[in-house]
């Protein structure tokens, strides 16, 4: 089947008003979530997850992808109108949109936001429809010691998703790799730390590990470290001129050709992410700028820069979960794994055996990206009165959800607990510095990397020297020898400097 | 000096060791294979044995040279977290014993109540300054009634799931 045909059956399938519908409501749940401080991307499509089980695979798919593109957009609301970045990846947009707001250009700053992350998101979706097929088909030809390379090479990651500690760090990550051992063993089906527990028996549950660790633990976190002084959303703030402000794109054009660059290239890099993407587009932007003073004190040009490059991110972020089966960060990690709760296998094998739905998902990102800015102009007064909806409402409702989710899905009530535990777990990882993230990346990577290293070593009789010598698991392992190198390289400027990008 | 952050480490280390010794254990595979099923988790929790031991050196170090570094929780704020908490795992035994609906409608009543006292700002911590009013507590009470039969609803009629 040529390229061209799998492109029009694609979005063939994307022809169905319910799949319209279910990227609309991903999309604006996103942006809800995304614009309240706190709620991560990653939550947000955590708490999607469970809404998607009734759905066919490419109507959940959408709504997972469009909960990704509202809540990476919907932060930018509270970076500029409180100057709390609603997510990681809007940090940058805090920088010059807040003072926008300050100075009485609310309206203007989130327009601008608007328009330049509609057009990184765009451009980070047309790149991620051009570059993923080439590279899926690339993969297929991996075997088992290309795949466990490719393993070790997404674990690297958990060295830069570590938080201060880098060895707290990877005990987050060994974590995860443990506890992806429990259940049937994926070779010779011999139980291994299940207990007397028929559930554990499949392995632990993605689901109740997501929520808990995602959810509940960022619920009990605030809950624990509640703020009495926070900041009060100015209701005297006029949104009522936020509107596309092409022109003034138009006169930044090589900031946001730029910065959509950066941030696709830095999104498709394991282990970069958001909060990385946007400051490098952010300080590229001042460096070449013909106003470099103007920067932090409310100009257009930072805010162009921070929020297309952190929506073309999404993009990049896409290419090696979908291609290669390897998350890159936390939001995209969660995304796999509703992905594969979908029945959607990613990786090369994804764009053999499930064609249509592959490309399917390249249109429905593109319409997820339309939808957040049209959603984003029609309802921006919505989204701005969101952020005045009280805590003490939306703690009870959040772990409502949560438990929803998992009940709902599987009636099972051990996974409930197992959901409390991640919770509990969740909570004092983040609290003594050891992150979440690692975890979850450990717990997915961990069967890909094990299976496959024993599968090899049958394959290969016991000759681990196959590994190393074979040219694409030898290339992938000396990148994951590299990528380390350059991550602690720059932890440790990093250090120096007294920052650190981390978590 | 113990404190809650040495009490988790070693916490951690305890069930990394029981996790080491529970790998050594598993039984033999009945195919010939170079790797068997407690390889892997016996190298896994080593390692994280050994990190984590340095971990706990880290960290016993840095208490008794610079103190805990980690924000003290505020009395109020923990409480509720805990209670929050403790709510949860009431809800959960709730729908095992008189379903999800009945469940739902007092976990929320009870949870707005607690987020109330935990989440309210005052001058003093005093409990009859943090008490919901009497509009809150009715206001709450409705609520919940009127989100969990509006939740079940879409969910079990619109997104197909089994909530009893």
């Amino acid at each position: 089947m040529s390229m061209l045909t799998n492109y029009v059956d694609a979005f063939q399938l994307l022809l169905d008003p319910t799949v319209i519908l279910m990227i609309a409501a991903g999309t604006i749940l996103g942006l809800v979530m995304g614009a309240l401080p706190g709620l991560t991307a990653a939550m947000t499509i955590a708490l999607l997850i469970p809404l998607t089980f009734g759905l066919e695979p490419i109507q959940g798919i959408g709504m997972l992808l469009g909960g990704f593109v509202g809540a990476v957009a919907g932060g930018a609301i509270p970076a500029i109108l409180l100057g709390i970045p609603g997510t990681p990846s809007s940090v940058a947009t805090t920088l010059d949109g807040y003072p926008m707001a300050k100075n009485g250009q609310a309206g203007k700053a989130l327009g601008i936001a608007i328009s330049s992350s509609f057009v990184g998101g765009l451009v980070g979706a047309i790149l991620l429809l051009l570059v993923a097929p080439p590279i899926a088909n690339f993969a297929l030809r991996f075997g088992s010691a290309e795949f466990f390379a490719l393993g070790v090479f997404g674990l690297v990651i958990i060295a830069s998703v570590s938080g201060n500690s880098m060895s707290k760090g990877l005990v987050a990550g060994l974590i995860g790799l443990l506890l992806s051992t429990v259940g049937a063993d994926r070779i010779n089906a011999n139980l291994r730390f299940t207990g007397d527990e028929p559930a554990l028996i499949m392995g632990i549950s993605l689901l109740p590990a997501l929520i808990g660790l995602f959810a509940v633990a960022q619920v009990l976190q605030d809950l624990a470290t509640h703020k009495k002084d926070k900041k009060e959303l100015n209701i005297a703030n006029n949104v009522a001129d936020a509107k596309p402000y092409w022109g003034i794109l138009g006169r930044s054009w090589k900031i946001l050709t730029s910065s959509t660059l950066i941030g696709t290239i830095v999104g498709a890099i394991p282990g970069a992410g958001g909060s990385i993407s946007s400051f490098m587009a952010y300080d590229q932007a001042k460096r070449f700028s013909k106003t470099p003073e103007k920067f932090g004190k409310g100009h257009d040009e930072g805010l162009i820069a921070s929020e297309s490059a952190n929506n073309s991110m999404a993009g990049g972020a896409l290419i090696p979960v979908l291609t290669l089966g390897v998350p890159g960060e936390v939001a995209t990690a969660v995304l796999m794994g509703g992905l594969t709760i979908q029945g959607v296998r990613p990786g090369p094998a994804l764009f053999e055996q499930q064609t249509t739905l592959a490309y399917g998902i390249f249109f429905a990102f593109i319409i997820a990206n339309i939808f957040m800015f049209l959603t984003q102009l029609m309802g921006i007064k919505l989204f701005v009165r969101v952020l005045k909806v009280p805590a003490k409402i939306l703690t009870p409702l959040i772990l409502m959800f949560c438990v929803i989710g998992v009940y709902g899905v599987s009636g099972n009530f051990f996974e409930l607990w197992l959901m409390l535990g991640f919770g509990v777990l969740g909570f004092f990882l983040n609290r003594y510095g050891f992150g979440t993230a690692p975890v979850i990346l450990g717990l997915i990577l961990g069967t890909l990397v094990e299976s496959n290293l024993r599968r090899g070593m049958l394959l290969f009789d016991g000759d681990w020297t196959q590994f190393l010598t074979r040219p694409i698991s030898a290339t992938l392992l000396g990148l994951s020898a590299v990528l380390l190198v350059i991550i602690l390289f720059q932890r440790r400027q990093d250090v120096k400097k007294g920052t650190n990008t981390g978590n | 000096m113990i404190n809650g952050r040495i009490i988790f480490d070693v916490v951690i280390l305890a069930i990394t060791g029981w996790a080491f010794s529970a790998a050594q254990a598993f039984p033999e595979s009945f195919m010939q294979e170079h790797i068997t099923s407690s390889f892997f988790p016996s190298i896994v929790s080593g390692l994280l044995m050994v990190l984590m031991l340095n971990v706990l050196w880290t960290d016993f170090r840095e208490l008794r040279t610079h103190g805990e570094s980690v924000e003290k929780m505020d009395p109020r704020s923990a409480l509720g977290a805990l209670a929050v908490l403790a709510l949860l795992v009431i809800y959960i035994f709730l729908i095992e014993g008189i379903g999800f609906r009945l469940a739902t409608m007092v976990f929320l009543f009870a949870a707005m109540m607690v987020s109330h006292i935990t989440l309210t700002k005052a001058d003093d911590d005093q409990l009859k300054n943090l008490l919901p009013s009497k509009r809150y507590t009715l206001s709450a009470a409705l609520a919940s009634v009127v989100v969990t039969l509006l939740t079940h609803a879409v969910f079990v009629h619109g997104f197909g799931l089994s909530l009893y």
